[in-house]
């Protein structure tokens, strides 16, 4: 429960943060947060990392439902395999392992403390 | 211990992690930003638009209504024109902001600052050649002007207005994939891209290779190589013997041509497929008793495009057309009383002169049997990740000395200055702004007086009655034959000394034949009393397009469309008889017989589906290099002889002495090189059948490619199934072709107008009007133009409602 609310907790502040801040204002959330919430370290790093990447790719989602995936199409030729499937994962792996490794890093910041 | 270690170690990585994503490697985006929803490329994703948005901006007199219609063309109505200019800016902008701050980048040699080190050759190109200079001087007689200065000033606001309102999720999209920002607009971009058209237009010449192939041929064989004039008649102009005024003669000098081979490996010049069609229908010859008029640029074909439509309205003024992104002013359009078009006049505005220095130091240089000193300009071009690169450029008073010292150089006793037309200043925007307002032929030549370069063929029709053409531009006086070769550069005798005034160029109203044209083709019949000369003169479309008009009765605007997208292979049907007599049909292999039979019953039009324009054009391909080997083997520079010259020689001159292939033992003739260029080019098509898996057809063989301006970028460029060629009215080759293609009818109860372009109004890759005009250019099909005199009578038509209203201070 504990660990579904840390990710809550970062999706939620990475949403409004990213309204304002460049992208790798997500980590240094994930960060935070996994400082507050004092979680194992691995499950700080899920947190991070899914409530990140689940943000980021539901926003993708949400986007290419708007305007058809015109451009995500486009987009997934320049990257290797030329699918949009590979655009949405690097998507996922590019914002959560940010989330992932500041959650981590909060984590274990927050060990050392004690 | 360990807990602080790896409280460090978690640090450390997802510093590392952020910092490696926010940073580009080669031309890999930084990945972190750019796979960002919130403001990578996701949000340049866009759909279809609709209903109203409202802006304030800050410095408006009164408010702006911007109506977009379904091809997303904006329609601008203003109570000032201060006001009409700022908002041209800013919609303009709007869709093509990125584009506009390429090209004039680009122009300004200034690549490198955005790709790195790649660019650097390329940006010292335009430095050498005095873009810098060229930029500056229109720029200083912009800002002298009172209206010029005006309406670029309130454009040059119109664009920063845009770049302000945005936020880094903004940036179009290859300021993303390119990782920079787009920096704020100054009225100097306006002239550069003026300046980058001149260059693409006015910049045709071939000194350089004149003087190396007189040298290497000799004066006799030059001449039959590249004659002055064509034996091909159909000039733009035919007023023979009725050239009324005594013309501006020169002291007569002997033309002095350095005896040397010039040896420095020159840039790139323009392409020869850059051309255009242009033509008016009088009212005697029209369905409807109307004049019509029609244009069809030929430049390069890229996306974004190069034009953007946009109607301008305001008190005094309400004109739509093609607009060039980065310039104020509809450069080919129409108003409510008049239409007017532009092809490229041939015309040459260049010339070499031999500099000699005074010793290494290039301080000074040889005129006139003084010492002059040079101006040396040193030239900074910032690199993206390396040291700025310093590049000193020559002046002399003729102007830059491009090759030198560490660009080409040929070696460090023979030097070139290069004096260049469009480095003088001029006032082009006047023209346009002057045209956009004008109601007749006294207006529309008043508008033309302000013109100097590009050197262009302005066709012009009024609703009045009138049809019109003048071939507008600043020309030097000539002495015959001078222009041609490179010039002695240490004497002032041989320097561009008189201008032919305005009262004297070429022009034409109201012909009796009922119709004006121009292909690009010789100027003026051979009564016209100036020397003219040009790198090339086009021999094929004028002529076509002069027999369909001259055939044409009770003419509409569907003639007009058609004639644009007419795929008549004149230079086939004038070659393609005699190449095939070269044949011996029992010599043939299968493949070859096969393909003499196709061509034999070929139509001669070059259409989609066609076979025998595909092998046509293969041969043709093939015979123009193997027939001219001593040209492209050459270890200097020399010019080629024009495709009319040479199957004129092919014809007339069975044994020339260059048609000998200089690598075979054998003496080679004419049919000889036609037979081998065959064999090669059937084996050409055979390749590529196997290559592609498919039987051949001209559109996929000349796969006519429409490039995003990043070098072609994959993602966002098209390849389409098009037909013609160069040498065609539809000039469409695989690279350039007709860039927009307008047909308007001057009717006294409104103008009426069709249009279409190879792109859309966006130039986003990431919006629905991106190129949503595309299909309909590639089917040669128009859409009619949205036009009416006030914002009331257009909103039925619009999609989206843009309203900009003054801010409060």
């Amino acid at each position: 429960m504990k660990t579904l609310i840390q990710t809550v907790t970062v999706l939620v502040l990475c949403l409004i943060a990213q309204l304002y801040l460049p992208w790798w204002i997500v980590a240094v959330i994930a960060a935070a947060v996994g400082y507050q919430f004092d979680n194992t370290p691995g499950t700080s790093f899920i947190a991070g990392f899914v409530g990140v990447a689940a943000l980021w790719l539901g926003y993708a989602f949400w986007i290419d439902q708007q305007t058809g995936a015109l451009l995500t199409e486009k987009i997934a030729q320049l990257f290797p395999g030329k699918s949009v499937a590979v655009i949405y994962t690097l998507t996922a792996l590019a914002g959560g392992v940010a989330g992932g490794l500041g959650g981590l890093a909060g984590a274990w910041v927050k060990n050392a403390m004690k | 211990m360990k807990k602080r270690l790896l409280a460090v170690t978690g640090v450390v990585v997802t510093l590392a992690w952020c910092l490696a994503l926010n940073t580009k490697f080669g031309s890999i985006p930084p990945l972190g930003k750019f796979l960002n929803p919130f403001r990578g490329f996701w949000q340049n994703a866009e759909s279809a638009v609709s209903g109203e948005e409202t802006l304030a901006i800050q410095g408006l007199k009164s408010p702006v209504t911007v109506l977009y219609d379904s091809l997303m063309v904006p329609h601008i109505f203003a109570e000032h024109e201060e006001d009409l200019f700022r908002a041209q800016g800013y919609v303009t902008a709007r869709h093509r902001l990125w584009q506009m701050e390429f090209q004039t980048h680009a122009a300004a040699g200034r690549i490198s600052e955005i790709v790195g080190q790649a660019a650097l050759d390329f940006d010292r190109e335009k430095r050498r050649k005095g873009m810098p200079l060229a930029a500056q001087n229109a720029y200083d007689a912009m800002i002298s002007n009172p209206i010029a200065k005006m309406v670029v000033e309130q454009y040059t606001a119109g664009v920063n207005d845009y770049i302000q309102s945005l936020s880094p999720a903004d940036y179009p999209i290859e300021y993303k994939l390119l990782d920079y920002s787009p920096e704020p607009w100054t009225p100097i971009k306006c002239a550069y891209l003026l300046k980058t058209m001149a260059e693409t237009l006015n910049l045709g010449e071939k000194d350089i290779e004149m003087t190396n192939a007189l040298n290497v041929f000799g004066r006799d064989l030059l001449d039959v190589l590249y004659p002055d004039r064509e034996p091909v008649s159909d000039p733009i102009v035919d007023k023979a013997g009725r050239w009324n005024f005594k013309p501006i003669t020169l002291d007569t000098v002997p033309l002095a041509v350095p005896k040397d081979l010039i040896s420095i490996r020159q840039t790139e010049k323009p392409s020869k497929d850059v051309g255009s069609n242009n033509w008016a229908v009088a009212g005697s010859k029209t369905k409807s008793g109307a004049p019509l008029l029609a244009n069809d640029p030929h430049l390069s074909l890229k996306l974004p495009s190069i034009w953007y439509i946009v109607h301008l309205s305001a008190p005094g003024i309400n004109v739509m057309g093609a607009s060039l992104p980065a310039a104020p002013n509809v450069i080919s359009g129409y108003n409510d009383s008049i239409a007017w078009g532009v092809t490229n006049a041939q015309r040459d505005l260049v010339d070499w002169y031999k500099i000699e220095f005074k010793d290494a130091s290039k301080n000074e240089y040889q005129h006139d049997g003084q010492w002059k000193p040079v101006r040396k300009v040193i030239e900074k071009i910032a690199i993206r990740g390396a040291q700025p690169f310093y590049d000193t450029v020559i002046y002399t008073h003729h102007g830059p000395v491009k090759y030198e010292g560490t660009f080409r150089p040929d070696n460090e006793l023979k030097h070139y200055a290069f004096r260049w037309i469009s480095h003088d200043p001029s006032e082009e925007l006047m023209t346009f702004y002057k045209l956009n307002r004008a109601r007749n032929h006294r207006e529309y030549m008043d508008a033309l007086d302000h013109f100097s370069s590009p050197a262009q063929n302005f066709v012009f029709a009024s609703s009045g009655g009138d049809i019109a053409m003048r071939i507008q531009g600043k020309y030097p006086v000539r002495r015959p034959n001078e222009g041609k070769f490179v010039l002695d550069g240490t004497r002032s005798h041989s320097e561009w000394q008189a201008f032919i005034p305005n009262e004297h160029n070429v022009m034409d109203l109201n012909p009796s034949r009922g119709f004006v044209s121009s292909a690009n083709q010789y100027p003026a019949d051979s009564t016209y009393p100036y020397y003219i000369t040009a790198r090339s003169y086009e021999a094929y479309r004028n002529r076509r397009i002069n027999q369909v008009l001259s055939g044409l009765q009770q003419a509409t605007e569907v003639d007009m469309m058609i004639l644009h997208n007419d795929n008549y292979n004149l230079k086939a049907a004038e070659s393609l008889p005699y190449f095939l007599t070269a044949l011996d049909e029992n010599a043939l292999s299968a493949d070859e017989k096969a393909a003499f039979e196709i061509l034999k019953n070929w139509d001669l039009y070059n259409s989609i589906d066609s076979k025998g324009a595909a092998y046509y054009e293969a041969w043709w391909d093939a015979l123009y290099p193997m027939l001219w080997d001593e040209i492209k083997d050459a270890k200097v520079d020399l010019a080629w002889p024009t495709t009319f010259n040479t199957i004129r020689l092919l014809k007339t001159q069975h044994s020339f002495v260059l048609f000998d292939i200089q690598s075979t033992p054998e003496k080679e003739n004419a049919a000889a090189v036609l037979r081998k260029s065959f064999t090669e080019a059937v084996a050409n098509i055979k390749k590529w059948e196997a290559d592609k898996k498919q039987d051949v057809n001209w559109a996929d063989y000349k796969d006519t490619f429409i490039g995003h301006l990043l070098q072609g970028l994959p993602a966002f460029s098209y390849h389409v199934k098009h037909g013609g060629n160069h040498d065609i009215v539809n000039a469409t080759s695989s690279t350039h072709g007709p860039s927009w293609r307008m047909v308007v009818s001057l009717e006294k109860s409104g103008t009426r107008a069709w249009a279409t372009y190879p792109g859309g109004q966006s130039g986003n890759p990431g919006s629905p009007y991106y190129h949503n005009l595309l299909g309909h250019w590639t089917t040669g099909q128009y859409f009619p133009m949205t036009f009416g005199p006030s914002a009331e009578s257009l909103k039925p038509a619009a999609r989206f409602q843009l309203t900009l209203t003054p801010a409060e201070k």
